[in-house]
């Protein structure tokens, strides 16, 4: 399984994740066959509009499987779940190493669209 | 007919009293044209017609692009050209994001496939009632549209030049506040006698500076022993304080109760009409300005 998840910088498991998903500054790509980690810059995060596409639209490039994050935008959720991506809900989670860590026990719940940025 | 005034209004933050500040000056005037700009939040009927919905309709709409899933190859070219992220490719499919999109026509040009055709959506109405000395329109966005610019400058097409235009516009310093305040004489900002008042009047007048456009203060809420915040910002910065609107409580009843206060109190008609007079010397000194 491919996971993306929001980062606030290129780093290791112990990095941060980013508190936004369309406007985070990086994604960490966990690889759940060999717990290889790698990042890859947002793209989406300085458009003027439609970040939370922007950035479904470069998760389901990455042919990611499994997205998390503390919050998606009803545009951003309705982007991934076309693609058929698992959408997953963190909470209390502050590190990659712990919201992958819950990801494999399996104590992570699907996310629902929340309200979208103002504009 | 001479061409007559058009005034803006406009606030840092809702809830300073631009409606209360747009319906009386209104109401005080004789040929005269109202035009609720804040679409958002459109509340001058309360004041003017009461029975607005059920008065003439037009709707407002613009175009979106409809995707031919037959012709449609997924080369992306739509996808990657929209700037607006309107547009995304999921699993060789084009999704469109119909609030996002600005409307450009651009993705429909691109497509070498032919496969994008365009379709009206509705975003918004315009409301019009025509009382004594006094024609109301108001614009108001429909539920979960995210565009207010394209009814507000569809409003504005409605403005009647040989009338005095005022346009309540949107609160705040963004594209609908100024696609409001666009090609208005003069710009009116109400602010409160507050901090957070002052701080949103700074804001705004930035904007206002930016775009060049000419603009007083009027303090609503006013109170003796905290005008000073406003005043002396005015003061250093040489901009005119034209009127201040009391913090009373009779003010504040006669509005919950939908009643315009310049109808209510009286002398302040007077002072409404003198307010127009200020604008217009004040509009005038800066057309001066532009001919030198």
């Amino acid at each position: 399984m491919k996971i993306l998840i929001p980062a606030v910088k290129v780093g290791s498991f112990e990095t941060e994740i980013h508190e936004n998903f369309g406007r985070a500054e990086f994604f960490a790509i966990v690889d759940s066959e060999n717990n290889r980690l790698s990042f890859i810059s947002n793209t989406a995060k300085n458009q003027s509009s439609g970040a939370g596409v922007a950035a479904a639209q470069l998760c389901v490039d990455k042919e990611a499987d499994v997205v998390m994050g503390y919050h998606f935008g009803p545009k951003a959720y309705q982007a991934l779940k076309a693609a058929g991506i698992k959408v997953l809900d963190l909470d209390q989670q502050k590190l990659l190493k712990e919201a992958y860590n819950d990801y494999k026990s399996g104590e992570l719940v699907e996310a629902q669209a929340g309200p979208g940025a103002h504009h | 007919m001479a061409q007559q005034l058009s005034i803006s209004i406009l606030s840092g933050k809702g809830g300073t009293g631009k409606t209360t500040l747009a319906v009386n000056l209104a109401l005080s005037l004789t040929n005269v044209q109202l035009l609720d700009a804040d679409v958002e939040e459109p509340n001058d009927y309360l004041f003017i017609s009461p029975d607005i919905k059920n008065k003439e309709e037009e709707s407002v709409r613009r175009l979106i692009p409809e995707i031919d899933a037959e012709k449609c190859t997924a080369c992306r070219r739509c996808v990657d050209f929209c700037q607006y992220n309107a547009l995304a490719l999921i699993l060789d499919n084009v999704l469109v994001f119909e609030e996002v999109c600005h409307s450009c026509g651009g993705c429909k040009i691109v497509c070498p496939e032919n496969a994008i055709k365009e379709k009206a959506r509705e975003l918004g109405k315009l409301r019009h009632d025509k009382r004594k000395n006094l024609d109301f329109w108001e614009g108001e966005l429909n539920t979960g549209e995210e565009k207010a610019v394209p009814v507000i400058e569809k409003l504005k097409t409605k403005a009647d030049h040989n009338k005095n235009i005022i346009i309540d516009a949107p609160p705040g310093t963004s594209c609908p506040s100024i696609a409001a305040i666009t090609d208005t004489d003069f710009t009116v900002i109400v602010t409160e006698a507050t901090i957070f008042g002052l701080h949103d009047l700074k804001m705004v007048i930035e904007m206002l500076n930016e775009i060049k456009q000419p603009f007083a203060v009027v303090i609503n809420k006013a109170e003796s022993d905290s005008d000073f915040l406003i005043e002396d910002y005015c003061n250093s910065e040489g901009i005119e304080i034209l009127m201040k609107i009391p913090f009373s409580r009779k003010i504040a009843e006669l509005y919950s109760n939908a009643l315009p206060f310049v109808k209510e109190i009286a002398g302040w008609e007077n002072k409404f009409k003198a307010l127009a007079a200020k604008i217009i010397e004040e509009a005038g000194k800066n057309e001066r300005n532009y001919s030198n």
